[in-house]
Formats: C-alpha cells, structure tokens, sequence
C-alpha cells in the first residue's frame, strides 16, 4: 500500500501546494518539500524490503497493489516495485528536491500552479516506476505529460510553445504505437490462454508470437523516443532549452529515464527474441546517437542545448548496455540511468543560475566567468568533470561497466561507443572555456552561490560520490531485479 | 396494438404528447423559463418511461420500429443530452426573441433522433430523418435577425435536403432490387439474380450511406459543417454535433450490422480514412473554436468507423460496444465543449466568443471555465484519465481485433495532428502574457453552469471509473451484434 500511498500524499500535497500558493509563494514551496519529505520517507522505508530479495520470480515485488479497475478489459490497479524501480523512484524523488530549490527565485509567477504541476509531473513518474499492469504504464506515461506540457508552455523560455508542442507530439504519437502493441499482445494472449488480461506478470508468460517483431517495435519506438535515440531526438535540444530550470532537470533527470526503464522492464522480458534478432539495429541506434549526440553538442553555443544534446550522447549509452545482453552492461546501464540523472540536473542547474545572472545561456557572451565568480565556477567544473566521466565519480562506473558489457558482447560495437568518450571530453572541455575561462568582459563581479544553491550542489555532488565511490551500495539493490530478468530471458533459451 | 407495444414506444409517445402539448403551452405563455421548465419535464417523462420499455425489449413494434437494448441505451444518452441543451439553451441570451418555439424544435429534433435508432424499416428512418432535419434547420436559423445565422439555415437546409432525396433514392433502388422495405430483409435473392438487381443493391446502399454521411459530415460530404456550426447559436450547434451526429452513425450502424456491410466496406474504408486525414489537417488552421470542433468531428466520425469496419470480423460484438462508448464519450466531451462557449456568452450579453483570441489567457480570468474547455480538449484529444482517451482505446481494441492495421495507422497520425491543435488551445487558455481584463464579470451560478460543472467531472469521472458504463453498453449492445 505505501507506493499507492505516495502517488496519493504527491496528488494532493500539489493540491495543497497549489492551494498555498494563493496566500503566498513561499508557502507553496514550503508545502512542496514537505509533501516531497513525507513520499521520500515512504519510499525509503521500502528499502529493507528490496534487499531481501530472493531473486525468484513473483517473490520479488515489494508494496504490492493489486485491485480491480477495470474488470471488462482485464485492468488492474497493480503497483509494486523491485529494487531496480525503488531505485529510479529514489531518484525522482531526490530530484524534486532540487527542482523545488531550483526554482525558489526563478518562478515568481504563479507559484502555486507551478507546484502543481511539478509535484504531479513527479507523481506521474512514481507511477510509470511502479505500474505493473500495462494499461496502467500507459495511463501514468501519458499523464505525466499534462502538466509537465504545463511546465514548458507556462514558466518556460522565448520559444516555449513550440517546444512545449514538439515534446507532446512527440512522446504521444509514439506512445499510441505503443498502446496498438499492448492491445495486441493482449488480445494474442487472449486468442491462447482465453484469459483478457492487462496485467505484466500474466503476459511475461505470453508464448512468443508470429508478430512479436512488430510488437516490440510498437513498443521500442515509445521507450526509444523518450530517451531519446537518434532519429527521434529532436524534440528533445528544443524541450530541455524552452522549460524553466526545474523543468529541465525534471526532463533530464528523471523522464529520460522511463525510456530506459521501459526497455528493461518491458521490451527485453516480454519480447526476448524479437529483441535479441533486433540487436543490431538497437547497438547501431545506440552507437549512433552517442556519437551524433556528442557531435552536435559540440557545435552548440548555448548553455542549455549543449548539455541537452550531451544527454543524448549520454543516454545512448543505456540503449547499448540493455541491447548487450549481459548483466555487467545491464548493470552499468542502470548506472548510467541514475548518475546522468543527477550529473546533468547539476548542469541544467548552473544553466539556470546563470541564466539568471547574466540573463543569457548564450556561451560567447559569456566567458570569464571564473574571475567574477570562482566558487561558482568550481562547482560547475565538478560537475562538467563528473558527466565526462572523470573515475570516482558515478558516470564513470556506468559508462565503464557499459563498455565493458559491451566488449564481450561485440568489440566493434564498444570500440565505437568508447570514441564517444573522446568527443565527450572534447565538448564539456570546451563548455569550460567557453564559458569560465577567456577573457572576462570587465564586468562586475557575479553574485556567488547563495547558501540555498550551495547546500543544493553540495547534495547533488554527494549523491555523484556516493555512486561513484560506493556503486555496490546501488548495484547490490538494483542487482535482484536483474538477476529475475535474465533469469527471465534465458528461461526460454534465448541467451546463448 | 398490444400492451407490449405500448409499453416498448412509451419513451417516444412521451416526447410526442410533449412536443404536442408544448405547441399548445408556448401559444399561452410566452415565458422562456416556463417554456423551459416544461421542455424539461417532457424530456424527463420520456426517460423515466425508458426502463417500461428496458422490461420489453428487444421488442419489434409493428414493420416500423424495433425497441431493443441498442435503441434504448442511445435514447438515453439523447435524451440526457437534450436536457443539457435544454439548460444551455435556457442560458443563452438571444435579444429580441422568445426562446418558446426553440425549445419545441428540441423536442421534436430529439423524437426524430430517439425514433431513428429505433427504425427497422426505411419509411421510419425517412421519416425520422425529415423530422430531425427540418426541427434542426429551424433551430440554426432560429435567430433570424443575424445573417450569419440565415446563412447556416439556408445552407443547412439545402444540405440536408440533398442527403434526404440520397436516402431516398437509395431506398428506391434497394426496394427495386429486393422488393422489401425492412432494414432486415434477406438480399440473398437479389445478389442471386446477379447483374442489374445487384448493381441496384450496392448502388442503394451507397446512395444511402452518402445521405448518412451527409448527416455525420463525414468526407466528401462535410463542406456543411464548419459554417453551419460557426453560424448556428451555440446549444444548436452542439444538438448538431451531438445528437444529431449519433443517430445518423447509429442507424448506420443497424444497417451494416445487418449483413450488409460488405459491399460498402471498401467505400468505408476510404471514407474513413479521408475524414480522419481531411477533418484532421483543415482543423489546424483554424482560428474560430466553432470551426475547429467542426473539423474536429469530422475527423472524430472518421475515427468511429473503424468500428463499422469492424463489424466485418468475428469480433462484432466488441464493434458494437466500441460504438456504443465511443459515441457516450464523444457526445459528452462536445457537449461540454460547447457548453463553456454557451457560458462564457451568458457573461457578455449574449455575444459568442467564437475567435481563439478571444480565449487568449482565460485560465487567468476565469479559471473554471477555462479548466473546463482545457478537459474537454484534452478528451478530444484522447487523453488517459479522460473519457475520450476510453473511447480511443475502444476502437485500438476493435481495430486490431479485426486487423485493421491502416485505419489504425492512420487514426495514430490524426491523433498527432489532432493533438496540435488541441493542445493550441489549451496554449491559448494558458497564454500569461495576456492580461486583457474583459469577460471579467463575475458568472452566477446557474443550472446550466452547474451541469456544466457537472459534466466535467464526468469527464474525468468515467475516464477513471469507467466500468459501470462499459458493462451497461456490453449489456445494451448485445441485442445488435
């Protein structure tokens, strides 16, 4: 019941938020962290529960719900996590704090709306985490968009209603091929057992079937264009540069994510053939979008859209571990999963604050920046450090158990995606030049991290050391899951 | 006539002796509200008298009607929209007009819609037809004193007339071939004799699909739509959208479900694909929210036949159902759509706001009413949590149990055009740069804003809870497929 609990405290804490926001603005924010306090607390009481896994099948689901909703259709309301999705959850919530403290000076409009949107947004996300019947997966994926589209379209950049459409567009018009593939899938498993049910655990037993190709591509298309993979990226430079600062780092930290979570918990288990005959094309996406990805990052001057481009580069990397089919690479794409999250939060952060400094993202008009702000810059430095992969610190950890996931699986394939890397550095070395070295423009000095903006990097840096340093610590909660799903997916021979 | 047949017309008889005693009312008193009032109540007799007729059914009455679960379930959906229309009616303010005659067109338009869905014989869905058509002609022309408003009527008029005389012919040339006047009569022989009675069949049938067509607007014959709407009053405009939608497709639907879809089915086929694309791809450019629901419904009936397509498979039944809540959720999604219009009018003496600009920053003004038209967007557009977004699901799950893959990809693309310019207005309702202060004034709660409230919260309502309504239509819909 605690997860069915959360997903209620964050609709309502929004509620109240919104309903604070009336009297004043400060108390909207305040009602924010506390709702988000009360569903972090939640959460981490699931914890103990995921470390005791078994790792057998149908044991290893915490906080289940499961409740009729919609009998005619075979629906349930069927929540439960494993450590895998307690993790990713963690993180959401860990980065609705961030977002909250983000954006205490940059909204000053509608704050109470604002929080609404935000808490819901992260509601909608908790619950594509915790959905377990497919239907339901659906309902959460789209509805995390409303107000996230609310997010872009309201408190957003010049350009905001163009990209505010393009996201929506964008993830719906996929989102519907995948509704196509459940409703099939469904009714193909109706067509043998004569059993009409939504519910995953049901369908996991589904015999694999004549069409399993283009199902699993109804469905890769949906994951793959939210994490996004090269060609369907493009809403994605637009989104993250138009939305407010929290609302980039709600998109880069935590919705990017379903997409790699949507392969691993859906498209690998319930099409384990489809998917392993269609490796190469996914290595190939996958490749292809880290080294485009990196490319274009390279020629961007803002802020912003550079660091939005490096996560495609970044996220790539994800698409490569799920497709290498092996639990070293698996285990790095949920590294990657979680540090990129909270690394590129970091950055959009610095984006914000110094877009609400300078009042620009443009990096030429920037430029020395370390002499009118050196604590600032340093910090930002960190992070830069972190997302190119610096060891010790989390991206590190998931891009190296990528690779070498990869390795055994295809060396081409790894070497490739190790050129990656190479690019990486290239353009976050040149973000810092650009940016905070140079000439300064003999402007007054910039104002320095306020404590709020202190205490907020200094958790996002701690949470990058703790991966980075301690990743047994995650990978031994994520590990159980993993070990279910290729007990999954070798179950039926598919592995060699 | 037996006790059986009585009890199974009541709902009609009701409406009938309504719109009867309403002419004599409105002679005596010239009052809207008791006017409205008294339309109520008729309204509400008839559908008191629908579970009488539930305890018959499926019951034939004579050669004309057939009063079964199917029959029923739409005229209770009408009849509930009629009500509302009733209320928004009452609502709007049209100077210089008394509103009595209006409310009696209603009655008889909704007897015509009610009797329609009931018909098994083609003099009853002529006659059904005219009544609906003409009451409906009457209503969008009702003001008169407005060009615009003349306009709509002649144009509706002509319009309709053209598809009454295509129903008509295509009744001529079914009886020419068949000999029969039931809906349900065995073309066997005629398909047997081959060549000229065969091409009379296939030719009847496609005359009266377009005349059915015309009353859907569905592509070719959709030309009517946008101007009539934009001209009509907004309640009449919503009675056009609404019922008088459903109980064309309805009837349709009887017809092909009696076996005789297969000669149309590629002609469907195609209309459906056109009405998705076409309805779809003119509604992006539109600046006038009249015009752009009008557009929208085009392609929204585009979408609903893949459910008459799928009637062609084994899966019939789910065909059935799939009409049958798609049409409850479309009609109470452009009812509410409508009736924000309708209510914003009330708040500036009567004048519509019809251009999107009009509507720019309305989440800041007036919050509620902006909330509500943001909801029925999002449930056009097929949202989850709404009940368009069931209605949706409905015809994925009737599509690809009969295979329909292209319709299906289609219906995909036009959802993506579709959300475009929906998700346009929601940008418009939430635009805060403007600050434009006017439809400032403070709405009193009326009935008609109440059930507006109402209907909103049914939106989300069934979007989340919607079994109870699934099982009633599985139940209702059993009798047709």
């Amino acid at each position: 019941m605690t997860l069915a609990l959360i997903l209620l405290v964050m609709l309502l804490g929004g509620v109240a938020a919104a309903w604070a926001g009336g009297g004043s603005p400060r108390a909207a924010r305040v009602v924010a962290l506390v709702t988000l306090s009360v569903a972090s607390l939640l959460a981490v009481t699931l914890l103990p529960g995921v470390s005791h896994l078994t790792g057998m099948p149908g044991a290893s689901w915490v906080s289940e719900v499961n409740l009729h909703w919609i009998p005619r259709f075979g629906i349930g309301f069927h929540l439960a996590v494993d450590g895998f999705s307690l993790l990713l959850i963690l993180l959401t919530l860990f980065l609705g704090f961030i977002c909250v403290l983000v954006s205490w000076e940059e909204i000053r409009e509608r704050v109470g709306f604002f929080h609404l949107n935000l808490l819901w947004t992260l509601a909608g996300v908790v619950g594509v985490f915790s959905a377990l019947d497919l239907f339901l997966f659906f309902v959460f994926w789209e509805v995390m968009l409303v107000p996230m589209y609310f997010l872009i379209s309201i408190w957003g950049h010049e350009r905001r209603a163009y990209a505010a459409m393009k996201f929506f567009i964008f993830t719906q018009a996929s989102s519907l091929l995948m509704l196509i593939a459940m409703v099939c899938l469904v009714l193909l498993h109706y067509d043998v057992t004569g059993h009409l049910t939504f519910d995953y655990l049901d369908l996991l037993q589904a015999q694999p079937a004549p069409a399993s190709f283009w199902l699993m591509a109804g469905f890769f298309i949906a994951f793959a264009v939210k994490l996004p993979t090269v060609p369907w990226h493009t809403w994605l430079p637009d989104a993250h540069t138009q939305a407010p600062t929290a609302g980039s780092v709600i998109l880069a930290g935590v919705l990017l994510k379903t997409g790699g979570y949507g392969l691993v918990r859906f498209v690998i288990p319930l099409f384990p053939d489809a998917a392993l005959a269609f490796t190469p094309g996914a290595m190939l996406l996958g490749i292809t979008g880290i080294l485009y990805g990196a490319l274009l990052a390279f020629a961007q001057d803002d802020f912003k859209r550079l660091v939005a481009y490096s996560s495609i580069s970044h996220m790539g990397f994800v698409l490569v571990g799920v497709f290498a089919w092996n639990a070293v690479a698996l285990n790095g794409a949920v590294m990657q999963m979680l540090a990129h999250g909270i690394s590129t939060s970091a950055l959009f952060a610095m984006a914000g604050l110094l877009q609400h400094r300078l009042h620009t993202r443009d990096m030429c008009a920037m430029g020395g920046l370390w002499s009118r702000a050196p604590r600032l810059c340093a910090v930002a430095l960190f992070f830069v450090v972190a997302s190119v992969g610096m060891p010790g610190l989390g991206n590190f950890i998931g891009e190296f158990l990528v690779l070498w996931g990869t390795f055994q699986h295809s060396v081409p394939a790894a070497v490739f995606a190790g050129l990656g890397l190479v690019v990486g550095a290239v353009y976050s070395l040149r973000l810092v030049q650009r940016a905070f070295h140079g000439p300064d423009a003999a402007a007054p000095p910039l104002a320095e991290l306020d404590r709020r903006e202190l205490s907020l990097f200094a958790a996002l840096a701690f949470a990058i050391l703790w991966l980075g340093l301690v990743p047994n610590a995650f990978l031994a909660i994520a590990d159980p899951s993993l070990v279910w799903l290729d007990a999954q997916v070798s179950f039926r021979g598919v592995l060699p | 006539m037996t006790g059986d047949d009585l009890l199974a017309l009541s709902p009609l008889l009701a409406l009938a002796t309504g719109a009867c005693a309403h002419l004599l009312l409105i002679a005596w008193i010239r009052d809207d509200r008791t006017a409205a009032v008294f339309a109520l109540a008729y309204v509400a007799l008839a559908a008191l008298c629908l579970p009488l007729a539930w305890g018959v059914a499926p019951h034939p009455v004579g050669d004309l009607f057939v009063v079964d679960g199917f029959s029923l379930f739409l005229m209770l959906v009408f009849l509930l929209n009629a009500a509302v229309i009733v209320l928004q009616l009452e609502d709007s303010r049209f100077t210089g007009l008394c509103k009595g005659e209006l409310f009696l067109l209603l009655l008889t338009a909704t007897l015509g819609a009610c009797a329609l869905v009931a018909s098994r014989h083609f003099a009853a869905i002529f006659i059904s037809l005219e009544l609906m058509g003409i009451s409906l002609f009457a209503m969008v022309a009702y003001r008169a004193n407005q060009r615009r408003s003349l306009e709509a009527g002649v144009k509706y008029l002509v319009l309709t007339a053209i598809s009454t005389s295509l129903v008509l012919m295509g009744v001529g040339l079914i009886y020419a071939a068949t000999g029969k006047l039931e809906l349900a009569a065995p073309q066997e022989a005629a398909l047997a004799n081959g060549g000229l009675a065969r091409a009379w069949l296939t030719g009847g049938y496609a005359l009266l699909l377009g005349g059915l067509a015309f009353k859907m607007s569905l592509v070719p014959f959709h030309f009517w739509t946008p101007d009539v709407y934009q001209g009509a009053p907004a309640p009449v405009a919503a009675f056009l959208a609404t019922i008088g939608k459903a109980a064309a497709a309805a009837i349709l639907f009887r017809l092909l479900a009696g076996g005789h879809i297969e000669p149309l089915a590629d002609i469907l086929f195609w209309i459906a694909l056109f009405s998705m694309l076409v309805g779809n791809l003119l509604a992006v450019s539109q600046q006038s929210i009249k015009r752009l629901l009008a557009y929208s419904s085009v392609a929204h009936m585009g979408y609903l036949l893949v459910a008459f397509l799928a009637l062609r498979a084994q899966s019939g039944a789910l065909a059935g159902e799939a009409l049958g809540f798609y049409l409850a959720a479309y009609l109470l999604t452009t009812l509410t759509a409508f009736g924000v219009i309708t209510n914003l009018a009330a708040s500036r003496d009567g004048r519509e706001p019809d251009h999107l600009e009009e509507f720019r920053g309305l989440l800041w003004r007036r919050p509620r009413s902006a909330l509500v038209l943001m909801l029925a967007m999002l449930s056009l557009a097929g949202i989850p949590l709404t009940i368009g977004f069931l209605g949706k699901f409905y015809l994925f799950a009737a599509g690809a149990a009969s295979g329909q893959w292209v319709l299906l990809w289609v219906l995909v693309i036009g959802s993506a055009i579709g959300l475009y310019y929906y998700l346009r207005v929601v940008l418009v309702l939430c635009d805060r740069s403007a600050e434009d202060a006017s439809m400032l004034a403070a709405p009193q709660p009326t009935p008609a804003r109440l059930v507006l409230a109402a209907l909103a919260a049914l939106i989300v309502w069934l979007g989340v809870f919607p079994d109870t309504v699934m099982q009633f239509v599985q139940e209702a819909v059993r009798s047709i497929s």
